[in-house]
């Protein structure tokens, strides 16, 4: 009980070193992860918004401004691309290699919030490891923390400044030693707001939900912080005032999307369900992948830490709300209203998803959710002792997680044996779009049945220096004079039973044995 | 109908159970809310419906009528309930009866003196519309009173039946009826009453109320009955002048505009609790009563009655609360929303009235309590308040200069909503005692500092300022008020007892109220009257007036001058004007408001004029006098235009000054381009923000003209890719030769009357125009002419231009505009429109590297104001030239360089068309025939936009296959040449060179088209088509060829061959560039002119003389010209032809049928016709899956004739499956010859194949007999280890492995390790 519990003797040496061990292995076991991430295609991959953020922090790099006066612009946030800024001038790495070879790595900064975290929501050292553990076993988180945009970065903060709060309320009893907590937390959700608005002022959203619902759940049996709950509102207000002031006042990019939004529904419903578009989260195309069995069987660590959290937090439900029992802590509580905010927050973005106005709002909170899910499933299976058979129990549950460690790296790098959304290039194809860039100007370049071209160019080399357009995806017929054909896309278009676009004919101009560029022959007189 | 009644709803039910009760609170629940919101949409349906004076119109009547039949309803509608429930409930039906009708006879005997006072006010003011108010409030008591009694019977579906009549009827007559003018509404409301009024007499029927016998009068009932309605009376009296005052002061000073303004917010912000009040009434208010008169323990009842409102109170206050944010924050959307976009001015007052919402919510919740606890006197005395801070605040910020009456009057109804509801919270909470007071008093002190803070801001400062202020404010407090809601912190206020409120509230009321009515601003009507052009005298050292009739006699001017420097004595009206620091009102004759005011200002060198115009839609300008002077107080006292000049509006040298700088901030023309391109009177506002910036320059101060450049900055986005407005438009006149300005009224700016936004030929209006029945300037038309003069151009630019730049400019760039004749009438014979688009800024997918020029070029034959033909061109060359102004420089050819620069060029395409049937007048070009037109798709400017960039492989012929009648035109898709014309001996006409084809549409009903067969350039195939009205389905043909030393004719009839020889061409000419070349062209025409008729061919043939073949009964198809002035056609001889003899080799031998006449090497031969004889071969090289293979189809053709337009077609199947059509092909395959032709073909699978041409022609397949057989082979790299391969090509298969294994063995170990083994408690941190 962490309400009640009493002081740690001042010397206990064995119990912090085995923290740290613990910790140093969980630590370690994301850095394996991410050297996999990184190593399994040799540094070449590349995906569409850690593509846009390089191209955009470039563009902050050679305006040095927060918001530059020419040149794309994050409309949602500075703190990414000044972080990189800073990185890249320090070290001396160039941005490409910053985003595809160290960054992933930097995942492990997400493992010390989680421990902290979980810590205070489980009780418990052996459910802080589990949910931990968990945690970095869910696809769809690994899949933000690793690649180069700003989610590494802001998952890890939402980890934080939920700790600060947890331990804010804790502490309510000794207003003076809650205060550090609170501003910390402050801090850590204006760090949020910085690196994305949108996505903080989602979380905002879903602790006013959690506020909103403390006030009649929690006079039904829930054994919350009293005094904490009554300081949640104004921290919520607060937090909504932050958001208000970073939207409109702060960083004036980030009203950009807002304003053009058709209205208010659209804009409430950017501004509090969702997250920044992120179209390859690999957990929500179910044709992406072979078969849908494969599918089901790499998103089985999300299905059954989801279905298992649903499941305890129901029997929570029913054993404080119906059955009136004790809550074990208030912590506890906390959490289940937390899950419970975050829930509706989920429900509201499906409504908004079928009403047509979101966009896989649902996927995009799902990060979010796992993040309770598995404190949840931590907490119980370190308090579950199975009655018999327990060594069983505890041989299968470790193969089990070993498992499903197994298939969530093999779903996050997208394993192209399984997936059909492939996130590697080979740097052939990237010698035949340097060599295109340098050759021809002003041009459309057809480079794939998707942007895995595109967006490669864009993450290792930038903008096109000659104006060229390299895109992917269906042939823009009218406007299109060069094609660009490699081994990988000749795989691709057996993989997805897709034609390859080029018409018979066609004049070859560059090959390197891996890539070939064609040029169509005109058909007028007005076709150079 | 009336408060008072709905007030009551809870008295309706029967006392002996809870089920009669809760029917019965369900069944008003509904028809309440029904009526509520058939009310509602009867009140937005008319506001969108009527134009805002006539809806202020209507405002300040229906205020009337509601006050009016308040009044003369005296509460007996309450009385009628109570008395007539009591004896109907013992059956008392004698006493029932003599109840009824003496309130009856009472009621009807006070709308006498309503109608009579009504009838009187209609005569003194002439405005019928007091009677027909008077009238229908008549009525409209009479219908409530009906009500009452059915109620007091607990008639409870006959109570529902007449209440839902009248909106219901209300509503239809409206939709049947309503013509935008507040006269018929209030017919429409009338007459709903009217029939409300008759079915409750209907309805009497059977309910216990006997014949009507003047017996049952009773003066001892009425007294008995009266004092108990008093006090709910009195609460709805207050309340509805409440609601009211404003709107009847408003309407009593003719301020209809701002009633009307004033009305939308206010009904806005009461939606909600009208919305809640059937909920008060029906369901709050019975079981407070019971609770009330229950005889459990008094504590026990005063918490119960607490909490029971305490829980309403709650739920208006989020509700409140969250529709104040909405209003405050998004007052645009909720106007246009309810009542559309033309009530967008009533923003800024919504946004003050926003907070009202809460306590407008708050305050029947308390009233209905109060009622239920009976103390009545607090409402009436939390109205009273209400009544008297809304007249004191109204007044004395009125009496005090207030710029704007409606946002004061906004604030005053704020703070007096908040007074009465925090009066009436006060005296609630006092009594009982249970509830937390702070939480209304935390919003409504906060809101009442904030509405003090404006209101003492507001005589100096705009209302957007207010609202820029007020928003953020509100938004704060809003924070502060769900802060107070989560902290439930109880204040503990200690108020003093106001035991002496009642008096002091009813004697301010007294005195105040009145002085409202006398308060209306005195404004001067007396005018001097005179004659002539103008005339005046001054009225004062510094007022002069002026009475001006329009050089039209249309209109009459009546001028007020109030100079701030005294006028000089004893000299004419002429010399006292005051152009430099004087205030002028304008009015129009027999109207006194001011239509437009004019403040001539000047500041150092710098001149102003600043115009002020209505922005409310009354046709006035409003103003007070300050200190002796005009100040305007419309749109808030900012102008709408500001003229700037410097040194004056003349030059010293006497000449008008045409160096001005003006500024447009309001809803008028301010470009050609905004009258169309988006709708200004909507877009644009007066707020502050320019929305036009127009600059005119005269260089040298000859008093001329002569260029000007205006820019566009509407509220638009200025991306030119998302939004088309012209951002810059530039007009010039270089010679300066513009015509002198007329129909000045006084100051030459300003114009007597509205024409149009272009200039005329030879005129010069002046350019600000007004409409003078509105009070609104309506446009600033040209200053130099764009169109209406030669040697002026414009350019209409969508990219903005920046002052000291070189600029790209882009679209019309320039349109410039000739006398080539040289006759200087005025008027241009030439015109030419360049077209440019800059590299990327074709729309969507159409984004190309180069830029895209379209020009047209058109002049008229002869100088006679009309246009005759146009050559329309189009290309990709860069721009290299510039046209330079002082100020900037744009690139673009200019003017005088444009026509040799056309000619000098050559072009991708070309159309030339003629105007055959003149005359033909356009102010820009010829409209017809350009490279622009549309493809069959609809596509415009297919040509230059899609084929010439290189985006389409095919030839855009489709958009060129038809043309209006009266004119003629050909096209070049390829032209590759300077834009030549010839012209041809054979039919007399200019075409163009290397046409691929022409076509003269010559009365919708028939047409001449045009071929150039052997491709040299020139026509040599005429051919005539006519569908006659008799039978439209067998055209007459005629047709005249000319190939080598031959014409051949045919007429359908016979076939004529004439060996003669023959010109292409007389002369070859380019467009004239100057007067000379103009002048040849003309007469070389001129020369040339015959008088056949166009469609006689055998009159062109007749031209030449030669030796004949003639072929009676005969005809001939599929001419075709070969090489060397070869020809060969297929000749068809009917039945009884008949022919020369020995004209050619075997000719007498001949018999009906098809020959081949060829004339090859100089020699005729005819030879009979064999048909088509095909062979076919396909390319049978392997194809492979998955990649789109090409199948080349090889045909011969060894018959004697052409095939034209046949269908090829491929089908492809797999063995033993049924065939598939890959594509088709349109071809043509001449007798003697082969082709080869491609299809591509994506075969479905890999394996065996089996293709299959077809050849259709005319209706028969020639070829599908042919198949050949193909293997398709597997795509390439097709097996699944080669993507193995690639995959681990780049990366080492045992780092993979090895990581997989390490990172699956370490998640297992960890659980492992430390499930159930080693989980101590959370003892450490």
């Amino acid at each position: 009980m962490m309400l009640n519990r009493q002081k740690p003797p001042r010397s206990n040496p064995p119990q912090v070193a085995t923290n740290y061990l613990v910790c140093s292995t969980l630590v370690g076991y994301v850095l394996l992860l991410a050297i996999y991430y990184v190593g399994r295609y040799g540094g070449n991959w590349a995906e569409l918004d850690s593509s846009v953020l390089s191209k955009i922090t470039r563009n902050f790099i050679e305006n040095r401004q927060l918001v530059p006066n020419s040149g794309e612009v994050y409309p949602n946030g500075y703190s990414y691309q000044s972080l990189t800024t800073f990185i890249t001038i320090l070290t001396g790495l160039a941005v490409a290699d910053l985003q595809q070879l160290v960054y992933p790595l930097t995942a492990i900064l997400a493992v010390l919030p989680a421990w902290l975290l979980y810590y205070e929501l489980t009780g418990s050292l052996k459910g802080t490891i589990l949910a931990t553990l968990l945690l970095f076993t869910q696809p769809e988180f690994l899949f933000v923390l690793f690649r180069s945009s700003h989610e590494k970065f802001t998952r890890s903060l939402m980890l934080l400044s939920l700790f600060f709060l947890v331990k804010s309320f804790e502490k309510q009893r000794h207003s003076g030693k809650s205060i550090p907590y609170v501003i910390l937390f402050y801090f850590a959700i204006y760090t949020l707001m910085s690196f994305n608005n949108l996505m903080g002022a989602s979380f905002i959203f879903a602790l006013f939900l959690t506020a909103v619902i403390a006030v009649p759940v929690g006079k039904r049996g829930l054994q919350l912080w009293h005094q904490a709950l009554l300081r949640f509102r104004y921290i919520v207000l607060t937090c909504l005032v932050l958001a208000y002031l970073f939207t409109f006042y702060i960083y004036p990019p980030a009203t950009h999307d807002l304003v053009f939004l058709r209205n208010i529904w659209d804009r409430a419903i950017a501004l509090f369900l969702s997250t920044p578009k992120e179209p390859d989260i690999p957990v929500s195309d179910l044709i992406g992948w072979i078969n849908p069995i494969v599918y089901l069987l790499l998103s089985l660590s999300t299905w059954l830490i989801t279905l298992a959290a649903f499941g305890i937090w129901l029997g929570m439900g029913w054993k404080w709300l119906v059955k009136q029992e004790k809550p074990d802590s208030s912590v506890l509580s906390f959490v289940w209203l937390l899950y419970l905010g975050f829930g509706i927050q989920g429900v509201l973005s499906w409504v908004a998803d079928k009403s047509g106005s979101g966009g896989h709002l649902v996927y995009r909170l799902f990060p979010s959710i796992s993040l309770l899910s598995v404190a949840l499933v931590g907490r119980f299976l370190a308090n579950w002792k199975p009655h018999n058979y327990i060594r069983v129990w505890k041989v299968g549950l470790a193969f089990a997680i070993a498992c499903l460690a197994f298939v969530s790296i093999l779903k996050v790098t997208n394993e192209p044996a399984l997936s059909n959304k492939w996130t590697f290039y080979s740097i052939s194809e990237l010698a035949a779009l340097d060599w295109t860039d340098k050759t021809i100007q002003y041009s459309q370049v057809w480079t794939d049945f998707d942007e895995r071209l595109s967006v490669a160019y864009a993450i290792a080399r930038g903008e096109s220096k000659n104006h060229n357009d390299f895109y992917g995806y269906e042939l823009r017929e009218t406007i299109t004079r060069y094609l660009l054909d490699t081994s990988l896309n000749r795989l691709r278009s057996k993989r997805l039973q897709k034609v390859m676009p080029f018409p018979p004919g066609t004049l070859l101009i560059y090959d390197n044995g891996e890539a070939q560029l064609h040029r169509l022959y005109p058909k007028t007189p007005f076709q150079d | 109908m009336t408060v008072q009644s709905k007030n009551q709803g809870g008295q309706i039910a029967k006392p002996d159970g809870k089920t009669a009760l809760a029917k019965t609170t369900i069944l008003m629940s509904f028809v309440s809310a029904l009526m509520v919101f058939l009310n509602a949409l009867s009140g937005f349906y008319v506001a969108r419906n009527l134009i805002p004076y006539e809806y202020g119109r209507l405002t300040y009547f229906t205020s009337l009528f509601l006050v009016v039949s308040l009044v003369f309803g005296f509460g007996l509608t309450v009385s009628a309930i109570q008395h007539l429930s009591r004896y109907n409930a013992v059956k008392n039906y004698s006493e029932l009866n003599r109840m009824f009708y003496s309130l009856l006879l009472m009621r009807l005997s006070v709308l006498i003196p309503l109608l009579l006072l009504s009838g009187c006010l209609s005569l003194i003011t002439g405005d019928e519309l007091y009677f027909l108010v008077g009238l229908a409030a008549s009525l409209s008591v009479v219908a409530d009173f009906l009500c009452g009694v059915f109620q007091g019977l607990q008639q409870i579906w006959r109570t529902a039946l007449l209440y839902l009549l009248q909106p219901i009827a209300f509503i239809a007559l409206l939709v049947a009826g309503l013509n935008h003018s507040s006269k018929s509404v209030i017919l429409a409301l009338e007459l709903s009453f009217g029939l409300g009024c008759l079915l409750g007499i209907l309805l009497l029927w059977g309910t216990g109320i006997a014949r009507p016998l003047l017996k049952f009068f009773s003066l001892l009932h009425i007294k008995d009955a009266l004092p108990i309605s008093g006090q709910s009376y009195i609460i709805s009296l207050f309340q509805t002048l409440y609601y009211t005052y404003a709107l009847v002061w408003l309407g009593s000073l003719n301020q209809y505009g701002e009633a009307a303004l004033l009305n939308i917010a206010w009904t806005l912000v009461r939606i909600l609790p009208l919305g809640l009040t059937p909920l008060l009434n029906t369901v709050l208010f019975p079981r407070l009563r019971n609770l009330v008169i229950s005889t459990d323990d008094l504590n026990d009842r005063k918490k119960a009655v607490s909490n029971l409102v305490a829980i309403y109170f709650k739920g208006v206050v989020v509700l409140g609360i969250s529709v104040s944010a909405l209003m405050a924050f998004f007052p645009e959307i909720v106007i246009e929303f309810f009542y559309t976009s033309k009530y967008l001015a009533t923003a800024p007052i919504l946004v003050i009235l926003a907070p009202t919402v809460l306590f407008l919510g708050l305050e029947p919740l308390l009233t209905v309590t109060l009622i239920a606890l009976e103390k009545t006197m607090l409402p009436i005395m939390a109205n009273l308040l209400r009544l008297l801070l809304v007249g004191v605040i109204g007044l004395g910020g009125y009496m005090l200069g207030s710029l704007d009456l409606n946002l004061l009057l906004a604030l005053a109804y704020l703070l007096s909503a908040f007074a009465g509801t925090a009066l009436l919270a006060f005296y609630y909470f006092r009594m009982s005692c249970a509830f937390h007071p702070g939480l209304l008093f935390g919003f409504a002190a906060s809101s009442m500092g904030i509405a003090a803070t404006c209101r003492l801001l507001l005589p100096e400062i705009s209302g957007d300022f207010i609202v820029r202020l007020y928003r953020p404010a509100v938004s704060g407090l809003l924070m502060v008020g769900i802060a107070v809601v989560f902290l439930r912190q109880d204040f503990k206020f200690n108020f003093p007892r106001i035991t002496s409120a009642k008096k002091i509230g009813a004697l301010a009321l007294l005195g105040l109220l009145p002085l409202t009515f006398i308060a209306a601003p005195t404004q001067s009507t007396a005018l001097a009257q005179s004659d002539l052009n103008c005339s005046g005298a001054a009225q004062s050292p510094r007022i002069l007036k002026l009475d001006c009739l329009s050089e039209s006699a249309t209109a009459n001017f009546l001028i007020t001058m109030y100079s701030r420097i005294d006028l000089p004595p004893a000299v004419s009206w002429e010399k006292q004007l005051n152009y430099e620091d004087s205030l002028w009102l304008i009015r129009v004759a027999n109207d006194e408001r001011v239509k437009l005011a004019l403040d001539f200002h000047r500041e150092g060198k710098m001149q102003y004029a600043d115009l002020y115009d209505d922005g409310d839609g009354d046709g006035n300008v409003r103003y007070d006098l300050y200190a002796g002077s005009p100040r305007i107080l419309e749109n808030q006292g900012r102008w709408t235009v500001r003229v700037t000049a410097q040194e004056g509006w003349w030059k010293p040298n006497g000449k008008l000054n045409f160096n001005l700088d003006i500024l447009v901030d309001g809803s008028l023309r301010g470009s050609y381009g905004s009258g169309f391109i988006y709708d200004y009177k909507k877009l644009l506002k007066n707020d502050g923000q320019i929305d036009f910036e127009i600059h005119v320059r005269d260089p040298n101060n000859s008093g001329f003209p002569k260029y000007e450049w205006r820019q566009d900055r509407s509220p638009l986005p200025e991306d030119p890719s998302i939004s088309g407005q012209y951002r810059t438009e530039i007009n010039a006149n270089f010679e300066g030769n513009e015509a002198p300005i007329s129909g000045a009224l006084l100051w030459p700016y300003l114009s007597q009357i509205a024409g149009n936004y272009n200039k005329g030929y030879n005129v010069s209006a002046s350019p600000i125009q007004v409409d003078w029945e509105k009070g609104k300037i309506i446009q600033i038309s040209e200053f130099v002419a764009s169109r209406a003069k030669p040697g002026n151009f414009f350019v209409y630019s969508l990219n903005r231009i920046k002052e000291g730049e070189l600029n790209s400019t882009n679209f019309e760039n320039p349109f410039a505009f000739y006398d080539l004749s040289g006759v200087k009438d005025g008027w241009p014979d030439t015109a030419i429109r360049f077209e440019a688009a800059l590299p990327f800024q074709l729309p969507g997918d159409l984004s190309i590297p180069k830029p895209i020029n379209i020009l047209e070029y058109a002049w008229g034959k002869e100088h006679n104001h009309n246009l005759t033909y146009q050559v329309s061109l189009c290309g990709t060359k860069p721009i290299d030239q510039i046209i330079s102004f002082p100020e900037f420089s744009i690139k673009a050819v200019p003017p005088q360089k444009l026509p040799g620069w056309v000619t000098g060029q050559n072009w991708d395409a070309a159309t030339f068309v003629e105007v055959e049937k003149q005359p033909y007048w356009t102010s820009e070009i010829i409209y017809e025939w350009t490279v622009e037109q549309a493809d069959s798709k609809g596509r415009e400017k297919v040509l230059p936009w899609r084929y010439i960039t290189g985006l389409e492989n095919t030839p855009p012929a489709d958009a060129f296959s038809h043309i209006q009648a009266g004119f003629r035109g050909e096209y070049s898709l390829n032209l590759q040449a300077k834009p030549y014309l010839y012209f041809s001996p054979v039919d007399h006409k200019l075409h163009l060179l290397k046409a691929d084809g022409g076509i003269w549409n010559l009365d919708g009903q028939s047409e001449i088209s045009y071929t150039d067969l052997d491709h040299d350039g020139y026509t040599d195939m005429w051919r005539y088509t006519s569908l006659t009205p008799i039978d439209s389905t067998i055209p007459e043909i005629r047709q005249l060829n000319l190939a080598g030393d031959y014409l051949v004719y045919q007429d359908g009839s016979q076939v004529l061959l004439r060996k003669a020889q023959v010109k292409a061409f007389s002369f070859v000419t380019l467009p004239p560039t100057n007067q000379t070349e103009w002048e040849n062209l003309g007469k070389k025409l001129k020369e040339q002119q015959t008088s056949f008729q166009p469609t006689d061919f055998k009159a062109m043939l007749n031209q030449f003389e030669g030796q004949d073949i003639l072929f009676s009964h005969a005809s001939f198809s599929d001419f075709r010209s070969l090489k060397n002035g070869s020809f060969r056609f297929i000749l068809e001889l009917r039945e009884a032809f008949h022919s020369q003899d020995k004209a050619l080799p075997g000719i007498t031998d001949l018999k009906p049928g098809n020959y081949v006449v060829e004339y090859l090497d100089g020699t005729l031969r005819i030879t009979p016709s064999t048909p088509p004889v095909l062979s076919i071969a396909l390319s049978t090289q392997p194809k492979r899956y998955l990649e789109q293979n090409e199948v080349l189809i090889a045909i011969n053709n060894d018959g004697g004739e052409d095939i034209t337009e046949g269908q090829l077609e491929l089908w492809v199947s797999r063995p033993q499956e049924e065939l598939r059509l890959v594509s088709s092909q349109t071809i043509s395959l001449p007798a003697k010859s082969k082709i080869s032709l491609p299809f591509i073909w994506t075969p479905s699978s890999a394996g065996l194949w089996l293709l299959t041409p077809k050849l259709n022609y005319k209706n028969e397949v020639l070829l599908g007999h042919v198949s050949e057989q193909i293997t398709v082979l597997p795509e390439k790299e097709a097996s699944s280890d080669s993507i193995a391969q690639i995959l681990w090509a780049d990366t080492n298969l045992l780092f993979v492995l090895l990581c997989l294994v390490a990172i699956a063995t370490l998640g297992g170990l960890v659980f492992w390790k430390y499930w159930q083994t080693s989980g101590q408690a959370h003892d450490a941190e």
